[in-house]
């Protein structure tokens, strides 16, 4: 293993660590209420469909850093 | 006699737009790529509705939709050591990824066998079903090797806090196969 | 060559690794389809390793640097080079062969056409030639202009040095001969009859050529795909200082409109070869006759093959445009009005598809719809045409050859898109689908529309890319005669088809003779005068005088550099000062381009 030459900014990691954290919980949360509402209704179609749009944007704002591409000079 | 250096006939663009056309570029192959699975999606809804059969097993794809989101989250965390210079957690993390993603592999292929006898692909829903299992897991396959190639590097100390595009990218994809599943998952067995 | 001859070795030992294993694992012969689809994957593997993926792309997946061909010489154009330009010719010139091939499938079609009854070939083989003649040509009209020009033009125009990804580009230039080498070997397994659209479920039994049509053209998609890609990143990252949005010339507009549309609906026709392989080969049925439908892989199909048409013909647009305004010596009519209508046929073209389907039996409410979104896309289609109209109007035009051949297309494409109309209302459709009324309106509009405005580009260009001029009597001799010969050819197919006569069939009844036999004659001779075009490129190879670098006082940015482009096609970092056709408008100095300009004591080049 390399040793680490820079300093490494443990606030600014434990910030983002705790972001993508909270990310995965809501979404593993949002994935359990899912299912169980897909099956205790007949036709849960229009029920899910918040969620899998809820899902995905968590995805892609936490996880992809979406809003990146929008920054110009972005990164 | 002197010697007099030809004028140079060649420029080098400066080269200050490449971080931004790599993520663009990146993010138009997600979006191309979400159109792919857009196609199957509509064959699917077109030729079956959201009709499914009983058997499903439901309890192996809610387990996997949990792996495949805890893959995700290790390999945010891999990003976020390794935009802070933690090189250690960074290898750690990913080597989670493809462990776990490897788990999800292997539940597929479980999914797989019972489903051929079950509902096998000729018919309805079976057709969709095995089309998009199967474009997803060729996803995660593709995904695993980049994957690979990035732990590789990382175990050579190759990514540092002000280069890590090779690795930021393949996460990138990483969670785009995980987002997928997002609606695969409930195409297949919840709507 | 060395890299070519590794690749060709690599392909074929990929193949045979591919055919082995499948054999290995499940057995069977070496012809099955399950076998020649994983041949066909690794061969393709093998090819884009062997000419120059291990070292382009390979290398930095360990962590070194990687490493491309820096030849200069001829050797450069057989290997995996990165140089827009370079992969531009590449690009034209395979395509080219591809059009001559193309040409000469169409030449034994019209040789059996020109009496009823079969006289050289069967039906079944009539049907075979027929589909090989359709996709070879849409090919070239899909890839073309935005390959050739659009590669090679579209950097310089903006004032850059290259693509944003080079290796990229190659890999998308290299993956066009395997697609090529697949269509061509079909025959081998008997062939493809279900046509250039490959319609389900005929394509989902029938001979086993039709697998490596599904494999060739899915590779070709990916190649558009990431084409497409990296025109849109690099005309929206690369763009020289001063070079705005609203100073872009309007071919590169038109080619980032095309690389939009390839690459949002390229997946859709992928999707559906793809499902059509796995109905092939992995047992399942979606298009099949029993429990699938075929009306969905028109659905499929349709949403990317409508948009097709738009990704042929925009970029001729873009090129009859550069041509009304340097040839006229007038700025651009109405340049924002052709932006926006660029940008709005690249959003109307997804949602018109169903119209090749009104008799398809799908659903009836879709019909209605259908036709009003369709006759409504030929608005901005209409507002193109004027602003050429426009620009030509009252200019001081300069009869060369690309403005005879541009005015050709104007003729074309009017016919061409006012046929569409007829085809696009439910009612005369009903009537006129499945004849050769279609097969002339989409004639016009492909070959009037597209191939015109390649073979417009090409005259426009050629002394750009070759730096010397062409004869120009003979060019406009050659574009006269095309024109002509063109619409003897094709204008009896709309009177056939309004009588009658069915398309994709080899027979007719004795009554279509006459005209028949007018078109096969013209199309004999449309075919000779091909000679011509081949005559004056090797004019220009022998005898062609020195062009200069702008040899139409042309205003846009690759007519101020040499002719051709040094290697980074600048000397330094231009900067753009003003809008790029503002011909005889009053105190604009135009620059005198030969030189290039040297750099100011900024070290930038300014250009106007
Ligand atoms: C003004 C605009 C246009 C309209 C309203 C229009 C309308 C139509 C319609 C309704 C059809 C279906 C005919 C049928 O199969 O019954 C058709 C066929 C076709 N059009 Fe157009 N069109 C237009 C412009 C174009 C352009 C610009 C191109 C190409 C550059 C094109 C290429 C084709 C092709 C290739 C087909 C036949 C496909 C096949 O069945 O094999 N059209 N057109
Ligand atoms: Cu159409």
């Amino acid at each position: 293993m390399t040793t680490e030459l820079v300093p490494i900014d443990r606030d600014g990691m434990r910030a983002a660590t705790r972001k993508g954290l909270i990310g995965a919980a809501v979404l593993a949360v949002l994935t359990i209420i899912e299912y169980f509402v897909a099956i205790s209704l007949e036709n849960p179609l229009l029920a899910l469909l918040p969620f899998v749009a809820l899902k995905g944007w968590i995805i892609l704002d936490v996880f992809m850093h979406v809003r990146q591409v929008f920054k110009e000079g972005g990164h | 006699m002197t010697t007099t250096k030809p004028p140079s006939t060649e420029y080098h663009q400066d080269m200050s737009f490449q971080p931004r056309a790599n993520l663009i570029g990146l993010w138009l192959f997600i979006v191309s790529e979400t159109f792919l699975f857009g196609a199957f999606l509509a064959a699917r809804y077109y030729s079956t509705g959201t009709a499914k059969p009983e058997e499903l097993n439901q309890n192996l794809a809610l387990m996997l939709t949990i792996v495949l989101l805890a893959s995700s989250l290790s390999a945010y965390m891999a990003e976020t050591s390794i935009r802070f210079n933690h090189r250690r957690n960074f290898v750690i993390y990913i080597s989670g990824t493809i462990i776990m993603g490897l788990i999800f592999l292997g539940g597929v292929g479980i999914e797989l066998k019972e489903a051929i006898h079950l509902y096998p692909p000729g018919t309805p829903y079976g057709s969709s079903y095995f089309m998009l299992i199967g474009l997803h897991a060729f996803h995660v396959v593709t995904g695993l090797i980049a994957l690979g190639f990035v732990l590789f590097l990382g175990l050579k100390g190759h990514y540092g806090s002000d280069d890590y595009w090779g690795a930021e990218g393949v996460i990138k994809y990483w969670h785009f196969v995980d987002l997928a599943w997002v609606i695969i998952y409930p195409t297949l067995y919840l709507f | 060559m060395k890299y070519l001859i590794r690749a060709i070795v690599l392909g074929i030992v990929g193949y045979i690794v591919g055919v082995w294993l499948t054999l290995a694992i499940r057995g069977g012969s070496p012809t099955d389809e399950v076998a020649v689809v994983f041949g066909f994957i690794l061969a393709l593997i093998g090819w884009l390793a062997g000419i120059g993926g291990i070292e382009a792309f390979g290398r930095q997946w360990i962590g070194k640097t990687p490493e491309v061909s820096t030849a200069r010489g001829w050797q450069r154009y057989f290997q995996f080079t990165v140089d827009h330009k370079v992969i531009g010719i590449q690009y034209g010139v395979t395509l080219l062969g591809v059009l001559l091939i193309g040409g000469f499938s169409a030449m034994i079609m019209r040789i059996e056409l020109a009496s009823p009854g079969m006289s050289i070939v069967d039906l079944e083989e009539f049907n075979k030639l027929v589909s090989m003649h359709g996709i070879l040509m849409v090919a070239v009209a899909v890839a073309g202009i935005i390959g050739a020009f659009g590669n090679y033009i579209i950097p310089i125009q903006i004032g850059a040095a290259d693509m944003a990804f080079p290796r990229l580009n190659a890999l998308s230039y290299w993956l066009v001969p395997p697609v090529a080498i697949g269509l061509l070997s079909a025959p081998l397994l008997g062939s493809f009859s279900a046509g250039w659209t490959a319609y389900a479920p005929l394509s989902v039994g029938g001979d086993s050529g039709q697998i490596l049509f599904n494999m060739a053209i899915i590779t070709f998609g990916l190649s558009s795909i990431l084409g497409g890609l990296n025109i849109i990143v690099t005309v929206i990252t690369m763009r020289a200082p001063g070079m705005t949005w609203g100073r872009l010339p309007i071919f590169t507009w038109a080619g980032f409109a095309t690389a939009l549309l390839a690459f949002t609906v390229t997946q859709f026709f992928a999707a559906a070869l793809v499902l059509i392989t796995m109905d092939r080969v992995a047992g399942t049925d979606f298009f099949g006759p029993d429990v699938g439908t075929g009306i969905l892989y028109e659905h499929i199909f349709w949403f990317y093959s409508h948009p097709a048409v738009y990704i042929m013909v925009l970029p001729g647009f873009g090129v009859i445009l550069e041509i009304a305004t340097a040839f006229s010596r007038k700025p651009l009519f109405a340049y924002k009005a052709v932006v926006g209508s660029l940008l709005t046929i690249v959003g109307l073209s997804v949602v018109v598809w169903a119209h090749h389907m009104f008799t398809s039996g799908m659903a009836d409410f879709l019909q209605a719809p259908f036709m009003i979104l369709t006759e409504a896309i030929s608005i901005p289609t209409g507002v193109i045409f004027l602003s050429i109209i426009g620009t030509l109007w009252q200019g001081k035009l300069w009869f060369r050859t690309p403005l005879v051949i541009a005015f050709g297309w104007l003729f074309n494409f009017l016919i061409g898109g006012i046929t569409g109309i007829f085809l696009a209302d439910v009612a005369t459709d009903i009537f006129l689908h499945d004849t050769y009324f279609v097969v002339a309106h989409f004639h016009y509009t492909i070959v009037g529309g597209s191939i015109f405005a390649l073979l417009a580009a090409f005259f426009y260009w050629f002394p750009k890319i070759t730096g010397r001029m062409y004869n120009d009597k003979l060019g406009i001799i050659f574009a006269v005669s095309v024109t002509v010969l063109f619409n003897t050819t094709f204008l009896p197919l709309f009177w056939v088809g309004i009588n009658g006569m069915n398309r994709r069939v080899g027979d007719y009844p004795q009554a279509y003779e006459s005209a028949n036999k007018f078109a096969s004659v013209s199309a004999l001779l449309l075919g000779s005068t091909f000679l011509l075009f081949v005559g004056n490129i090797a004019w220009s190879a022998v005898a062609g005088p020195k062009a200069g670098s702008n040899p139409w006082n042309a205003r846009t940015l690759e007519w101020q550099v040499s002719s051709p482009p040094s290697h980074h096609n600048f000397r330094s970092q231009p900067v753009i000062v003003g809008p790029p056709y503002d011909y005889g408008v009053p105190y604009v100095v135009f620059p005198d381009a030969e030189p290039a300009p040297e750099p100011d004591e900024s070290g930038k080049e300014v250009l106007v």
